[in-house]
């Protein structure tokens, strides 16, 4: 297990010594991208705080809850975005049968080589609207509070990458992602970015049982700042995320090892 | 100018390719619609502000996926590579501009695109919410005018951001500043309506919101007659800028490739 993590951690060095080899239009990238997110943030300031709130959410818990999204989503897909997404591709060239001639475990090999250094920008970003938005909304800075949202923001990198690993399985069996699960895995994360009690029952039903995209930001939010609001759900709920998200990564995990031991090569 | 148009047709008919792409936009944008409406009708509950009311929002939201979906002109990527392989050396010998070239491919492709992908929405949304055309046909007019120069100013970023790669090599981060402008200026996400007078104020010099929103501003009649024609010469101003920078860019980019031979 340490050797593994320490193949990781010089797989990733060597990867971001890749990434700044070209300083100039890296950081240029950086700031480009907190000034193209940052213009989201205060779109989505400027619009919530004008009219008070968005059910019951302030404009700083929303904006906390945005962040919390980016900033789960960043450290997944760091590790878990070049691996899913380029897995069709390196099936139908062939690539990927290298990864199954390695001494090491198929799925952890694509991540060492698919480490993405460029959510940086994310990350960075999305830690400081965060840190400067809990002083808005009373959060307390105490020991308890930050294990907490330690553990919510753990489930909710667990989901991020669960999702992302289920959308590539599909190009085990077939040679193409499967565009239903792409679009599903894909269009219900469009729903999140803001309070899912601002939608129809229906959609809150299915964000939270069928597609359960809400457990990413908005119930693990809703925990850390003891909202209650009037979604159809009970607030209780909210305390699950991380059992739930624990349970839906290894079962894509596990998918993803099933489709795996489905693999036909291309031959070429 | 038979040719330029045989261009956009061939751009328009080449999309029909990716049929099931389509079905997939038309439901994106019938869930980008969902999100929108969900969302102002919850914060409008809160309380009506600048007398902008949901009927309002719900206008403004359906016209402004139509536009946005219109004016999604981005070129920067196509033209970078083409620049950085090369291969732009391949327009000096055939008898068609670059700049006009990739003008009607991009306005063939959008207008596939959007027809297809996002009108089908807009329709049934008229039927289902009740809108209708602007009550005065004169802003019909101005929309219209509106939304090309807007298509036309969008396109002209675009293309001035690719011609760049050849001195950048890399316009991704470019691509970046450029969202950051119309996010921040462009009255797409939040209409401009909401801002600060401050940020107000540095929109109307700034091309962004000329693009888009400027247009659904006029189906939405919120401008006055006498303001509309000055937004509509601002919007001229800035396309005419852009173009001769375009074109000077071009220019250079040309004399470069025959000194150095590409």
């Amino acid at each position: 297990m340490i050797q593994n993590l320490k193949l990781y951690f010089y797989c990733s060095r060597l990867i971001i010594r890749g990434s700044m080899l070209h300083r100039f239009s890296f950081f240029a990238g950086i700031i480009g991208q907190w000034l193209g997110y940052g213009a989201t943030y205060f779109s989505l300031y400027v619009m919530v705080s004008q009219f008070g709130t968005l059910e019951n959410w302030t404009a700083p818990e929303v904006l906390f809850m945005y962040a919390f999204n980016m900033l789960s989503y960043s450290l997944a897909a760091s590790v878990f975005f070049k691996p899913c997404t380029r897995l069709p591709m390196r099936i139908r060239n062939g690539e990927f049968d290298i990864s199954l001639t390695r001494p090491v475990n198929t799925l952890f090999y694509e991540l060492c080589i698919g480490y993405n250094f460029v959510y940086i920008g994310h990350f960075i970003l999305s830690v400081v609207i965060i840190a400067t938005f809990s002083q808005n909304i009373d959060l307390e800075f105490s020991l308890k509070n930050i294990i907490f949202f330690i553990i919510m923001l753990i489930s909710a990198v667990l989901l991020q990458s669960a999702f992302l690993l289920l959308s590539s399985v599909a190009s085990f069996f077939f040679l193409n992602n499967n565009p239903v699960m792409d679009f599903m895995l894909k269009e219900t994360k469009r729903f999140i970015n803001y309070p899912i009690c601002i939608y129809w029952d229906i959609i809150q039903i299915i964000l939270t049982i069928f597609v359960p995209a809400a457990f990413i930001s908005y119930y693990p939010v809703k925990a850390i700042l003891g909202k209650e609001d009037n979604s159809i759900f009970s607030s209780s709920i909210s305390y699950f995320s991380p059992i739930i998200s624990l349970v839906i990564f290894l079962i894509s995990i596990y998918i993803w090892k099933l489709g795996l031991s489905k693999y036909k090569s291309t031959g070429s | 100018m038979d040719s330029y148009l045989c261009l956009f047709i061939k751009s328009f008919k080449s999309q029909m390719v990716y049929r099931l792409s389509t079905i997939f936009k038309l439901m994106s944008s019938s869930l980008i619609l969902l999100v929108q409406i969900s969302l102002w009708s919850s914060l409008i509950k809160s309380g009506v502000k600048n007398d902008i009311t949901m009927e309002d929002m719900n206008v403004f939201i359906i016209i402004n996926l139509f536009v946005s979906s219109l004016t999604n002109i981005n070129i920067a990527v196509e033209i970078e590579s083409e620049v950085r392989e090369g291969s732009v050396a391949l327009y000096l010998i055939k008898p068609l501009s670059f700049h006009l070239y990739w003008l009607y491919t991009s306005f063939g492709k959008t207008a596939y695109r959007t027809l297809v992908g996002v009108f089908p929405v807009i329709i049934f949304s008229f039927f289902f919410s009740g809108i209708s055309l602007p009550n005065q046909k004169i802003y019909l007019l101005f929309f219209f005018i509106s939304l090309v120069l807007g298509m036309l100013i969008m396109f002209e970023l675009t293309y001035v951001v690719g011609l760049l790669a050849f001195w950048v090599q890399r316009t991704w981060y470019l691509s970046w500043y450029l969202t950051a402008g119309t996010v921040f200026f462009g009255g797409t996400v939040v209409p401009i309506w909401f801002y600060p007078q401050f940020m107000k104020n540095i929109s109307y010099v700034l091309p962004f919101r000329y693009i888009s929103f400027e247009s659904t501003n006029f189906y939405l009649e919120k401008t006055s007659i006498q303001n509309g024609l000055l937004i509509l010469a601002i919007s001229l101003i800035w396309f005419i800028i852009l173009y001769f920078s375009g074109k000077s860019l071009w220019k250079i980019v040309r004399k470069k490739l025959m000194i150095n031979g590409g």
